[in-house]
Parts: C-alpha cells; structure tokens; sequence
C-alpha cells in the first residue's frame, strides 16, 4: 500500500491538472457565452477573434484550427454550431466539477489524516475494502 | 622430664587440646541453613523465571490485558507472581496510554492550527496557509511538521473553487466540505460539533463504508462527549503562557490583530467594489455602463452592504437617477460603517487614519472626490495589512528568541530583545516601512489605488486580432487558422 506521502503527491499532481483544464474550460465557456448572446448576428469573424483569445490563453493553435474548419459560414447555421459547442463545454464542466470535488474531498481526507499521523508513523491505517485507500465517497452538494 | 609415655610435656609439640565452644557448632548449622536458603531461593528463583515465561504466553495469547491479567490470576504456576506481573503490566500500559495521549493532544493541538486558520481565511481564502502557519508556530516541532505536511492538501479541499464575494455561502461550503472529510477520516459528528462549536445545525449526506447514503446533522450545540477527544478551543497552551506572562495588554494586542486581519479582506474587497462602481458613474450614462453599475451593486449587496434592494438595482440598471444618487449616499455609509468597525476591532492602533479619513468623507458631495477619499480607505487598509504581517514576523521573532534563550544560545533578534507582545504597536511605529506597504492581501485582493484613467474612461479597448476573408474549402480554412494562431 502506498505511504500517505505518495498519495499526496499523487493527488497533488492530479489536481493541478484538473484545475489547469478547469482554467481553460473557464475561458472557453467565457468565449462561447460571448458569442452565444450574439444570437443570429454572429459572424465567423467572431469566433475567430474568440479563438485567438483562447489560444492566447494555451489552447492548443492546431486542436483550435481543427475545431473551426468546420465553422459554417451561414448565420443561422454558425449559431446553431456555437450552440452545440456551448453545450458540449457545459457537459464537460459537469464532468470535470465532480472529478474536481472528489479529488479535492480525497485531498481533504489526505490532510487530515497527516494531521493525525504519529510521528515517525509512515503507512496509512488499512481502510476497509469498501471504502477504497482514501475513504467514504464526499458529501452530495447541495443537500443542505 | 619425661613421663611414663616417654614424651616431655616441657617441650611443646604445637598440639593444642580441643577447646570446647558452644556456639561454633550453631555456627555451622546456620551455615548449612543459609546453603539451604540460598538453594531455595534458586529454586524460586527458577520458579519465577518459568512463572514469568508462562505469564508472557498468557498475556500473548490474551484478547486484550484485562483477559490476560484474569487468566494469570487462575494459571497455578503463575499465581503466585500475578501481583507484581500485573504491576508490572499496568505501569506499561499507564505509559502507553500517556504517551497515547500525548499523541493525541498534539494531533489536536494541529486540527485546532487548522481549525482557527480556516475561520480566518473564510473571507480570503488565500490567507488559509500564512494563518495556520503563524498558528503553528506555537506548537510542538513533531505537530508542526505535521501540520505544514498536511497544508497544501487541505487548502485544496476546503477553500478552492470557494466563492470569494459571499462569506456565508463560503462558511457553508466550508462546513460541507470539512465535516465529509473528517467522516471520511473516521471522527464522529459528535467532535465535529465540539470542534465547529457553534455552527449552524445542518443536515449533509454521505456515503458510509459500506457504501449506503447516510443523512445525519452537523452543527447545533453539542449533545454529548467528544467522541474523538476534546478539540481544545481558544489559545493554545504556549499562546496562554505567553498571554499570562506578558499581561492582559498582550492579549488585547493579539485580539486586535486577529480582528484586523481578518477584516481587512472584505474591507478592501469592499472598497474595490465601490471604486469600480464610481468609475463607472465617472465613465457616463450607456446602457452597458448602467449594467455594470448594477452588477456592481449586485455583488455589494451579496458581501453585505444593506440598504440596496433589487426594486434599486434593477431602476438604477434602468437609468433611474434618483436611484443612483441614493446609491452613492448608501455607499458613503456603508464605507463609513465599514470603517468604524474596523477602528472597534483594532483599538487605537489605526484610529488617526480612519478619524481623518471620515472626516473628509463628510464632506465630500460628488462622485470624483469619493474615488479620491475611497482610496484614502484602501490606504488605511494597506497599514492594517501591514501592521497583521509585520505582527505574524513580531511574534516569530519573539518565539524565536525565547528559544534561543532557552537554549542558552544568543538570541536571534536583537530588535525585539526585552518586548514582550504588549509592546507591539510601539514598535510597529517604529519600524513602518512607508515605502513599502503592501499592494495585496495575502488572499491577493487589490490594495493598490484606483488609476485616474479608469476613473475618467479611459481608453479601455484592447486591439482585437481579426480575419477577413476566410477561406471556404476547410483545408485551406483551417490552414490560414493555423497560421493565424501561430500554430
């Protein structure tokens, strides 16, 4: 079994991934909200300006370039695209918030237990097979 | 002369005649006694050593001590020594407890470090780790480490992602999320209210080890013993000597910095959030800076500021002017109410400034003053950020010298030699670097002033790259994107 050091470091590492691509779906979600207000007036200028702004921010130029050779140039039609990529971003942050929160929870067990650690004490106490190495699932948001 | 045995009793011969003596064959009786004795001891000795060997199997086999001690009790060979194995055994198991104990006291003395950090940092989420690293300065080097090991882990799980415009929905989420992991660690709601104290009664949901949706309480008075220990609330031992030691000016020093430190975040926030309001009061009359005039007003009446109802908003969002003139007079009280309660938390430390401060408030009528005055107030809250980092270094230094005292080494800091915590705002004065007052919180809220440009409108646009023309094979659209995007 793994010290609790190692899945620290191991969480600390998985976290800062999670919250870099938190970061970025933020500014993607950002963009397309602006040019989803736009309704039908929204032009391929738009999401292009929109895109520089996003590779400006570190998404990848070609996954970028990629993503708008299919832009429609028709209003109608380029507004539907924007809706449909603005949907699938809010699904992504969906998924993305709850590997979030269960990494953050799993860091908060983490933490406690090195509070708790005896000095000189290395291996975590053996948690029972059902709960997994760090613990009950965390609590269901908004249940208050 | 020679007697009829021919021998002359003149010469001697070294022959003495037996002399009789009554004890000495008591003496060798008690030496044979004594041989008996010392076998017999041998024998018990051995005895012993097998009584003792038996008793270790017992103990070893035993479920738990009291089993074994009963079981000893009972075993013929051994019964003769559970007295003393007993002894024995229960003054190994009162040092296991106590040193169990004293684990246990410094473990809690690290979840209380946290405990006070994090009601620190629910204003300024950011300020969770210089908090409860100056908290644990004052414990033991083993409970230190501890604590700084577990930090980056528990500012993850209890303050990101944290909304930082709305205390109380951060105090709750504080609470959710807290409470799921000490579960999850194995301590029962009933520490956690004796931990939390006096939160809010509330009910969570979790999932228990065997996988099953358990609904319980947190929070609300605390209905029975800990059952984890008793999470120790107020200082610290260490800060209690220090308290006892240095007087109660000390104590009141202390509670005044902590008062500071923890009003300095929403101060500033608040004060951040007037100023863009003003500038946008500054910037005209469209209907977009009427939005973001409203927007603001939003989030001032989410951090607190009373007096702004939503009928305000949406009429001042609308162009109502006579709303908008109400809010600038809201405002000017709210800052000044913000401000008298700092000057209430921090006695007469930043008293001068903020009595100056109000003063000119009074008079001030139209919106571009009030920018000048509110960044007068976020002067006022820069000293007080100051003054709470330079007090977290006052106190590391003092600590750090009463170490070395105690060590009989030279103290470290010489500046502070001889003062005590009571003696802080003297110093302070003192050593104020006027220079160099901070430009952020510790949680990064901006203290600096607002520049005269925003205020005026200044030219806000940024250039914004364009294409025209593009391409309609998708090839060759995609090509000129990339090329566009440097990629």
């Amino acid at each position: 079994m793994p010290n609790l050091d190692e899945v620290s470091g191991e969480l600390q590492a998985k976290y800062s991934k999670l919250s870099s691509a938190r970061d970025m779906l933020d500014a993607v979600q950002e963009q397309m909200d602006g040019l989803a207000v736009k309704y039908d007036t929204v032009s391929p200028e738009d999401v292009v300006t929109s895109a520089g702004k996003l590779v400006a921010a570190g998404l990848a130029p070609e996954a970028m370039a990629g993503m708008l050779a299919d832009m429609p140039d028709n209003s109608q039609a380029l507004q539907d695209w924007v809706a449909q990529h603005q949907k699938d971003v809010a699904a992504r942050s969906e998924q993305l918030d709850a590997l979030l929160g269960e990494t953050r929870h799993q860091m908060g067990v983490v933490g406690l237990r090195q509070l708790m650690q005896r000095p000189g004490e290395i291996a975590p106490e053996a948690a029972p097979p059902q709960m997994g190495p760090l613990g009950a699932a965390p609590p269901t948001e908004g249940m208050m | 002369m020679a007697d009829s045995s021919g021998l002359n009793p003149e010469i001697s011969l070294g022959i003495r005649p037996m002399e009789i003596n009554p004890g000495q064959g008591l003496a060798r009786l008690g030496a044979l006694v004594d041989v008996q004795q010392k076998m017999q001891e041998t024998r018990m000795k051995g005895l012993e050593l097998l009584g003792r060997q038996r008793a270790g199997e017992i103990l070893a086999a035993a479920p738990d001590l009291k089993s074994g001690i009963d079981a000893l009790s009972k075993d013929p060979l051994v019964g003769g020594f559970a007295g003393e194995v007993t002894s024995t055994m229960q003054s190994v198991q009162a040092s296991m407890t106590g040193a169990a104990a004293t684990e246990q006291q410094m473990a809690l003395s690290g979840l209380d470090a946290v405990l006070k950090g994090s009601f620190g940092a629910l204003n300024d989420p950011a300020s969770f780790i210089p908090l409860v690293s100056a908290y644990a300065e004052t414990l033991p080097p083993e409970s230190r480490a501890s604590v700084m090991k577990a930090l980056p882990n528990l500012q993850a799980a209890f303050f990101d992602g944290m909304p930082t415009d709305d205390p109380e929905a951060a105090g709750q989420m504080w609470q959710r999320r807290f409470a799921a992991s000490l579960m999850a660690t194995g301590i029962t709601p009933e520490t956690i209210r004796a931990a939390t104290g006096t939160i809010a009664p509330q009910i969570i949901s979790y999932q228990d080890a065997e996988g099953r949706t358990v609904t319980t309480q947190i929070g609300g008075p605390v209905t029975g013993p800990a059952g984890g220990g008793e999470i120790a609330s107020g200082p610290t031992t260490a800060e209690q000597a220090a308290a006892g030691a240095t007087g109660a000016v000390a104590g009141g020093v202390e509670s005044d910095m902590n008062a500071m430190a923890t009003g300095i975040p929403m101060q500033a926030k608040a004060i951040n959030g007037m100023l863009k309001t003003m500038e946008s009061f500054q910037a005209g009359g469209g209907a977009q800076v009427r939005g973001q005039i409203a927007s603001a007003m939003q989030g001032l009446k989410n951090i607190g500021m009373t007096g702004i109802t939503q009928d305000m908003i949406d009429k001042v969002g609308n162009g109502d002017l006579a709303a908008q003139q109400e809010f600038v007079a809201l405002s000017k009280q709210f800052v000044t109410a913000q401000l008298k309660a700092a000057v209430a938390g921090t006695g007469n430390v930043m008293r001068p400034e903020v009595d100056a401060f109000l003063e000119s408030l009074n008079d001030a009528t139209d919106p571009e003053a009030i920018v000048e005055l509110l960044n007068q107030a976020k002067y006022i809250v820069r000293l007080e950020a100051d003054a709470t980092h330079q007090w977290l270094q006052y106190k590391g230094k003092i600590a750090a010298n009463a170490r070395a005292r105690a060590d009989g080494k030279e103290v470290p800091h010489e500046d502070v030699d001889g003062l005590g915590l009571e003696s802080f705002p003297t110093w302070y004065e003192v050593h104020r670097d006027w220079e160099n007052l901070p430009e952020y919180t510790a949680g990064g809220v901006d203290l600096g002033d607002a520049s005269p440009k925003d205020v005026k409108g200044g030219d806000k646009t940024k250039k914004e790259e364009k294409v025209e023309n593009l391409p309609s094979d998708p090839e060759e659209r995609k090509a000129a994107l990339k090329k566009l995007f440097g990629g």
